[in-house]
């Protein structure tokens, strides 16, 4: 990969489409088509929600919000992970919420409990609901699964995930990083007035670093340039640090790809993963129920190992702080300009350049998976 | 304002004090309630009023010069209205070609503007300049890779933008009858001192009937222009779908006693032109004008965008007049926007509570009973609620 990126670096290249992209703005504003999204990606493809340290140990738990369902992922008493829909079986209350470590979960509204594998416990006053089978009455299972450190769900039930098949190819990255030892450090919300879609999608070219980014992270990357590399409907950007260019004094043996990079996955349909120098952040975009202008955007970030010291706070603090900063103050605000562009209907397409691959990749995998 | 035409309106004026009257309508004219409300009328307004009919945006001295540019955003269009090297106006929506984003930033003078995702640079006529790693781009025809554009027409000193539907063609002189005297002001000319734009809870067409009577004037305004203006005391002339109605200053009887040829409107009147349905101008009594725009706001029926803005004769060029022109501007703000705004919000809420379920406009409000007879006629509803 080093060499691939040298060879840019030299030819002042990047990564190049065979062809133009062309994206139709309805993709944006067709309520149709979030119908379609939601439906296919958001209920019946495994979605990654996290590494397996957001559930490191027994009881530890996490509800995420996902396009309207309440999925509560849990580790149980064997350490295996397990999701459910967040919804309890009395009268439908959620019986979890934000994230913590618990031995069971009550119910806020008549104190129904239930387990970490979901099984109902105990009902107060019992009595009442004599005659009602109570192993029938768990909460509701969803598909999940966990692998290289990584947690699948399929929040619209169906077949079990299998997650190496689900990564097509991605699996060899994913074994070799060892993300099952990482550290959740912490997680925020964002909510935006965009399509969905516009959250993987500023992360899927490094074209606009030095125009839109020229006071944050521009001056550390070289701009327009990465390397591209496609696994199934998966993707991988590779965006090359000026500082990479010390490496060509030093023996290839030393060579290390990591820091001198940022390694930018897009895990099929709504999640980017970034890989930085010192830690990982997941983005994980939904969209608001029916809006097609709204999202709500899930960022974690994982450490390598777990911060205690004071010191490794402020370190780790001060990259996640510019990371975010620099997505949600500079990328999302001009993103929320583009969907109130694709709302008044400006142009019909967008054109993607040969420069801009993981576009074109993208939108074709979407098409291809709505049958578009 | 043409000579003759004032004269006429200061002896119908002094016929009025005189005779303690004020102009009249035919008769009392009832409207619905539900016209501030229902969410279907609020659509079909949004499509008829403000997509297929263009929109007055302000005098031309908004864009004094080529190179001048102000961003706008009408009904959750994003856009760019420009005068180019030639002089020419032109209005685009503020959507790069290339991934949609806006291309240029709030008002000021440019060159050409450059998007701020990835350079991609416009030239005043919005057509495509340059293309970073253009390389990447090969195949691409940059003729056809311009800004939107949208119509727009300058005439008798005023820009109108649209019809934004980008379907219905512009008319060849939006201010119909109105055209002829609104252009012997020669508002070409004027400066452009300042604007405020404001997000109020009331429908928009509450926002234009503020402007619609002076009946209110000495109970509502009572300690603020009250003094000045005189209340219930006002001509009314429609000219097709548009109007202007002249209210009276309490100096006006000083006229009186003055020999014809010596008489002058401008500073006895308060002039208040609409330019049908969107736009009020009001020419006060230093012959400075006040533009109030509105449209509606995204959050529905019961919000509005409004903006005004000020435009002097000559530019300012000392501290002293500066000074004059805010202290006037900012008495039109200080008098709407807390006062007749502030009833505006309370009067959309009692329309939002559906009671009572009509108004009616005196006789002594003709141009409330026009200005909404008009948005009936336009809407394809009866004369007659």
């Amino acid at each position: 990969m080093i060499h691939r990126l040298f060879g840019h670096i030299d030819a002042g290249t990047t990564s190049y489409a065979d062809r133009l992209g062309a994206n139709p703005v309805t993709s944006y504003t067709s309520a149709d088509r979030l119908g379609r999204e939601r439906h296919t990606l958001f209920r019946d493809t495994p979605l990654l929600v996290g590494f397996s340290g957001r559930v490191a140990k027994t009881g530890d738990y996490f509800v995420e919000e996902i396009d309207g369902r309440s999925i509560l992922i849990t580790r149980d008493r064997e350490g295996a992970v397990r999701a459910f829909h967040n919804v309890c079986s009395h009268r439908a209350a959620p019986v979890a919420q934000g994230s913590g470590n618990a031995r069971r979960f009550v119910c806020p509204y008549h104190a129904w409990t239930y387990g970490l594998d979901g099984a109902l416990q105990t009902i107060p006053d019992g009595r009442s609901f004599d005659g009602m089978c109570k192993s029938a009455h768990g909460l509701s299972e969803i598909p999940s699964a966990e692998k290289h450190g990584l947690i699948f769900i399929r929040p619209g039930g169906g077949d079990p995930i299998d997650v190496d098949q689900h990564l097509a190819g991605l699996e060899r990255d994913m074994a070799a990083y060892g993300f099952d030892r990482f550290h959740h450090y912490r997680s925020l919300t964002i909510e935006r007035q965009m399509n969905w879609k516009l959250c993987p999608e500023t992360f899927m070219e490094g074209y606009h670093l030095q125009y839109l980014h020229r006071d944050s992270v521009g001056p550390i990357f070289f701009s327009n340039l990465m390397v591209f590399d496609s696994f199934g409907p998966h993707s991988r950007l590779t965006l090359p640090r000026r500082r990479i260019m010390e490496l060509r004094d030093r023996p290839e043996d030393d060579w290390r790809l990591i820091p001198e990079t940022a390694i930018i996955y897009t895990f099929f349909p709504n999640v980017t993963m970034v890989v930085q120098a010192g830690h990982i952040e997941m983005w994980r975009s939904y969209p608001s129920g029916d809006a097609i202008d709204r999202c709500k955007v899930e960022v974690s970030v994982f450490t390598p190992e777990a911060v205690e010291t004071e010191k490794a706070r402020k370190y780790y603090e001060k990259n996640i702080d510019l990371a975010i900063r620099t997505v949600d103050g500079e990328d999302f605000p001009l993103s929320e300009a583009i969907q109130s562009g694709h709302s008044a209907r400006a142009h019909e397409t967008l054109i993607y350049g040969l420069n801009e691959p993981a576009l074109t990749h993208y939108h074709a995998s979407l098409n291809g998976a709505l049958g578009a | 304002m043409r000579r003759d035409r004032q004269l006429e309106l200061i002896r119908r004026l002094l016929k009025h004090q005189e005779e303690g009257s004020t102009a009249y309508a035919p008769e009392p004219w009832r409207n619905e309630l539900s016209a501030y409300t229902d969410p279907v009328r609020a659509e079909r307004e949004r499509e008829i009023f403000f997509r297929q009919r263009p929109l007055p945006f302000g005098l031309s001295g908004r864009l004094a010069e080529p190179g001048d540019y102000v961003t706008d955003n009408i009904d959750g269009n994003p856009l760019l209205i420009t005068r180019d090297s030639d002089g020419v106006v032109h209005a685009f929506l503020n959507v790069c070609r290339h991934r949609g984003a806006p291309v240029a930033e709030g008002c000021g003078k440019a060159k050409m503007f450059a998007c701020p995702y990835h350079a991609w640079t416009y030239n005043l006529d919005g057509s495509l300049k340059g293309i970073p790693d253009a390389r990447s781009f090969d195949g691409v025809d940059k003729s056809e890779l311009g800004l939107a554009e949208i119509p727009a027409l300058e005439k008798d000193g005023m820009i109108w933008i649209g019809p934004l539907d980008r379907t219905t063609p512009m008319p060849e002189d939006p201010m119909g009858p109105l055209s002829e005297e609104f252009a012997e002001w020669n508002f070409g000319s004027y400066h452009f001192f300042g604007s405020y734009q404001m997000v109020k809870p009331m429908n928009w067409k509450l926002v234009i009937d503020t402007f619609l009577e002076g009946y209110h004037i000495g109970v509502l305004h009572k300690n603020t222009i009250a003094p000045y203006v005189q209340t219930n005391r006002a001509t009314f002339d429609a000219f097709g779908d548009h109007h202007c109605m002249v209210a009276a200053r309490n100096t006006l009887d000083s006229l009186n006693d003055m020999p014809e040829d010596e008489r002058d409107l401008i500073p006895h009147a308060a002039i208040v032109y609409s330019l049908f349905p969107t736009m009020i101008g009001v020419v006060q009594g230093a012959a400075n004008i006040e533009l109030w725009r509105v449209w509606p706001d995204k959050r529905g029926p019961g919000w509005s965008v409004i903006e005004l803005s000020a435009y002097v004769p000559e530019k300012p060029t000392s501290e002293k007049a500066r000074n004059f022109w805010q202290k006037n501007m900012q008495l039109a703000i200080d008098t709407v926007e807390a006062e007749d705004f502030e009833l505006g919000r309370i009067i959309q809420q009692n329309a939002e509570n559906g009671a009572p379920e009509h108004v009616v406009y005196g006789r002594n409000e003709p141009a409330m009973s026009h200005y909404h007879s008009r948005i009936r006629a336009h809407l394809g509803l009866d004369a007659n609620v």
